[in-house]
């Protein structure tokens, strides 16, 4: 918990980022704009993420795919429900 | 039966510290599992409609009903079922499903008022209100009460009358079952101020089901203002598609989410230095994704 603590700023950005992205979500008129706002959040969730990553001088490969499949969960479960 | 737990779900020096299912072969294997609903699930509901497919059962009996309900709560009047108001519904629907809008005036330009002028009824007050992707009457007109624009109409003391349609079909990329409620008053039945009026209390409530071509009217009103013996949409598939991919999905995320958690306080505890991806971070965007998913699936209104 220290390490969230540590990184507290980083955490409520991101936070208020997918929040952002699910008002966009929420309240687009059309599924055009729906994909559009959940494939952004996807990839800001990982562009994020990876960031801070290299900030922390702590990326691998590994890490860079376990981003990539949960983004590519993500994804999957609203296309599948806007369907 | 311990073990087996603690090697899938909780960091463990048999898995690394790292719970098995949030290892790179679990989640390509939900991505899978995902994707084949994604893929296969429409091609099944087309090929076998009895065993998978949406359950619904919206009868027009009901949405009056459920709207008279509402009026009568509220000191009003009710609305009696009106042949030509229902018939300028379906309609309103069947353009919406031809011209592939979402929206209370067609891309080019076309009103409800058209539909309802067409429909042969001379309106001095008219309103609309929309709604897809419900699967039975009461969650319609609660989602209706619930949008200020719609319950407005729903309370008019303006209308006299109103007419429904019922019809399933594809919109926006979408199988969806659309549900169109027109309200009027025409001149001898004209109950408020009076007054021609073009005054549009139009409201569209949606959700959205599954796939199949085009708008067929499968609900509309009979050639006749008594609510008795009107149309119903209404199957029930050997497996509801629409619940079962919602709760998949749900699951999938739910579990996902649980062993985040849950690995974030052992790793924590325990002091255990690893390198991974951050735990944080994941279950910030599931939790968003669940939020979305739980609102798209079961409805919003517009």
């Amino acid at each position: 918990m220290s390490s969230i603590k540590e990184h507290r700023a980083y955490y409520i950005f991101f936070t208020l980022i997918q929040i952002l992205g699910l008002v966009i979500l929420l309240t687009a008129p059309n599924q055009k704009i729906q994909l559009t706002a959940i494939l952004l959040m996807a990839f800001s969730y990982f562009v994020f993420a990876i960031a801070h990553h290299m900030m922390n001088h702590d990326l691998t490969a590994k890490i860079v795919v376990e981003y990539a499949l949960f983004a590519s969960i993500g994804l999957a479960v609203v296309m599948l429900l806007l369907r | 039966m311990i073990k087996f737990l603690k090697h899938y779900f909780v960091p463990h020096s048999s898995n690394d510290h790292r719970a098995r299912i949030l290892h790179p072969s679990f989640l390509s294997f939900f991505i899978v599992v995902l994707l084949s609903l994604l893929i296969v699930a429409p091609h099944i509901k087309q090929a076998y409609p009895a065993v998978l497919g949406v359950s619904t059962n919206i009868s027009i009996n009901e949405l009056v009903d459920y709207t008279n309900q509402k009026r009568s709560e509220n000191g009003l009047p009710s609305l009696s079922l009106s042949s030509q108001l229902s018939s300028a519904a379906s309609g309103k629907a069947m353009d919406m499903f031809t011209n592939n809008y979402w929206a209370h005036v067609s891309p080019s330009g076309t009103t409800p008022w058209f539909f309802i002028r067409n429909a042969g009824y001379n309106y001095v007050y008219a309103g609309e209100n929309l709604a897809r992707g419900f699967d039975n009457a009461s969650d319609i007109v609660n989602a209706w009460m619930a949008s200020p624009s719609h319950r407005e109409n729903i309370l008019s003391g303006n209308y006299s009358e109103v007419g429904f349609a019922v019809q399933d079909g594809s919109l926006t990329g979408s199988d969806t079952i659309l549900v169109v409620q027109m309200f009027g008053s025409q001149n001898s039945t004209n109950v408020a101020q009076g007054g021609v009026s073009d005054d549009v209390q139009a409201s569209v409530v949606e959700t959205e089901i599954t796939p199949v071509p085009t708008g067929v009217p499968v609900a509309s009103a009979p050639e006749s203002t008594n609510a008795q013996g009107v149309a119903a949409l209404t199957s029930q598939p050997l497996v509801d598609s629409s619940l079962a991919t919602r709760n998949i999905s749900l699951f999938i995320m739910m579990l996902l989410i649980v062993v985040l958690a849950v690995e974030l306080v052992v790793i924590d505890r325990k002091k255990i230095e690893r390198i991974v991806s951050h735990n944080l971070d994941h279950i910030i965007f599931l939790v968003i994704i669940v939020i979305a998913a739980i609102i798209i699936g079961g409805g919003s209104v517009l």
